[in-house]
């Protein structure tokens, strides 16, 4: 008996210790019990509404009866697609659901802006990275990632915690308890908030002062063994210690442990395309260079699924005088070999 | 001669067969394999379902895709018998291709999977590649 109603259930990797039959039973009842009461919930006051309707204009009651509508039809919305999926879960393969999924996105109202790829599945459709054209070579690449922007929202959530520590120790003054220990926690949040506002600051005058990198390739996407020609722009008005640009690969896995869900990246492939060292960048002056880019003969395609990835880019890396190294990354699309 | 593998996880015992007589395959490839299932009564097969399919292997959570996907179920099939051989084909597509990275794998196969009463329910892969993507060794300079 103990051994059918365990309290607690283990987990060891993807396998969990307890009945999956009992779990399934258990979590359609969760969900067919939501279903039941936001039913019922609706039910009542629809019948309420007919038996007594109001009439007049918006008053307490009024909003009462309209958030009753929206938490009962809130829980029927849960609680019959809890069952639903309960249900599919239950008698459904994971291959006969994924190819429920498949048809479900084929649905052109149910699929995104940009549909997959029917030609190449599972590949990345590219037609955000080809909607530019270039100056000097067909199509100029989107940016990616932008570090600086990574400490605005930290900026923002330092400031208003400030602010209501701040509020408090004024309090906390005005009463003559000056050292109380929210005034202590006040001083390092300040602390603390000027050095990210530093290191923030410091990163936007970096991006002024080494200006824009635009990267302009050939022809796009990539097939691997083959040769594009790549072209470099990098504006600003600082001395540069070395600039280059490579071809990288990473593979990407999300999963989930615990309650968090993590990802991971590995690089599988990072081959240099070009490097210069010791140049100055004037005002109006740009740094430009063009050279060939082969993508390696043996490369995976791009992938994309739900939870893993190939992921290819290009990736301008340099040392200005006097700043931190910076990074500008430009995701590409590699598809499979042409003699495939 | 085509390779034939068979595998008796539990009853019932399923008979799978790439026809093609090869492991590998190249995108646009037609594959062609078979399948039965013997060793039960025929009345206690509900449904029988085989994917030509892949799935990652590695760190993150497992995806699977389906490329082929066929269901039977008693009613569709004379005299209501599951057992018998069945073949189909279908042309392998561009992409995913096998893959064997770091922390990442794709694997294609070919998957029957039967149903019996009262819930149960057995199934038999036999893999294959697709493509020729060899696998990574780290070498990054």
């Amino acid at each position: 008996m103990a051994h059918l109603f365990r309290l607690w259930g283990k987990k060891r990797g993807s396998r969990r210790t307890g009945s999956k039959l009992l779990g399934g039973v258990g979590e359609a009842l969760f969900f067919a019990s939501l279903l039941l009461i936001g039913t019922v919930s609706l039910a009542v006051l629809i019948t309420s509404q007919i038996l007594a309707p109001r009439t007049g204009g918006l008053d307490g009651s009024t909003l009462s009866l309209m958030l009753w509508g929206i938490f009962g039809s809130a829980f029927v919305l849960i609680g019959g697609g809890g069952v639903a999926y309960s249900v599919l879960h239950a008698t459904a393969s994971a291959e006969r659901r994924s190819v429920m999924v498949k048809q479900a996105g084929d649905i052109e109202l149910l699929s995104d802006s940009v549909p997959p790829h029917k030609l190449y599945p599972t590949i990345p459709r590219d037609a955000n990275l080809t909607n530019s054209p270039g100056v000097k070579l067909a199509f100029r690449l989107p940016i990616s990632y932008s570090p600086t922007w990574i400490f605005l929202p930290i900026v923002v959530l330092w400031i208003t915690a400030i602010g209501a520590a701040s509020v408090y120790s004024v309090w906390a003054i005005d009463s003559r308890r000056l050292f109380s220990f929210l005034t202590l926690v006040a001083i390092t949040l300040v602390i603390a908030a000027i050095a990210i506002t530093y290191c923030f600051v410091r990163s936007l005058v970096q991006q002024i002062i080494l200006g824009p990198t635009t990267l302009e390739i050939s022809d796009h996407p990539l097939y691997p063994g083959e040769q594009y020609q790549v072209f470099v722009s990098q504006a600003g008005h600082s001395t540069i210690a070395w600039l280059q640009l490579r071809i990288v690969c990473e593979e990407q896995a999300t999963y989930q442990q615990g309650t968090n869900v993590r990802t991971e990246t590995q690089t599988i492939c990072s081959q240099p395309i070009f490097r210069q060292d010791d140049f100055r960048i004037n005002p109006g002056m740009p740094f430009e260079h063009q050279c060939d880019l082969r993508v390696p003969a043996e490369a995976m395609h791009s992938f994309k699924s739900e939870s893993n990835g190939v992921n290819w880019r290009l990736v301008v890396r340099g040392s200005a005088a006097g700043w931190p190294d910076f990074e500008r990354t430009f995701p590409i699309i590699v598809y499979p070999c042409r003699n495939n | 001669m085509p390779e034939q593998l068979i595998a008796r996880p539990m009853e019932p015992l399923i008979s799978l067969t790439i026809r093609n007589g090869q492991k590998a395959f190249q995108p646009g490839d037609e594959l062609e394999y078979e399948f039965q299932v013997d060793a039960v009564e025929a009345g206690e097969i509900q449904s029988v379902e085989t994917s030509v399919m892949w799935y990652t292997e590695g760190k993150g959570d497992e995806d699977i895709g389906v490329h082929d996907f066929h269901r039977s179920v008693a009613a569709d099939v004379k005299d209501g018998d599951l057992r018998e051989l069945k073949r189909f084909h279908t042309t392998l597509p561009n992409s995913p291709l096998s893959y064997d990275g770091l922390i990442l794998k794709v694997h294609w196969c070919v998957r029957v999977r039967v149903f019996l009463g009262r819930g149960k329910e057995t199934f038999f892969e036999l893999p294959f590649q697709l493509g020729d993507v060899p696998p990574v060794h780290l070498e990054i300079p």
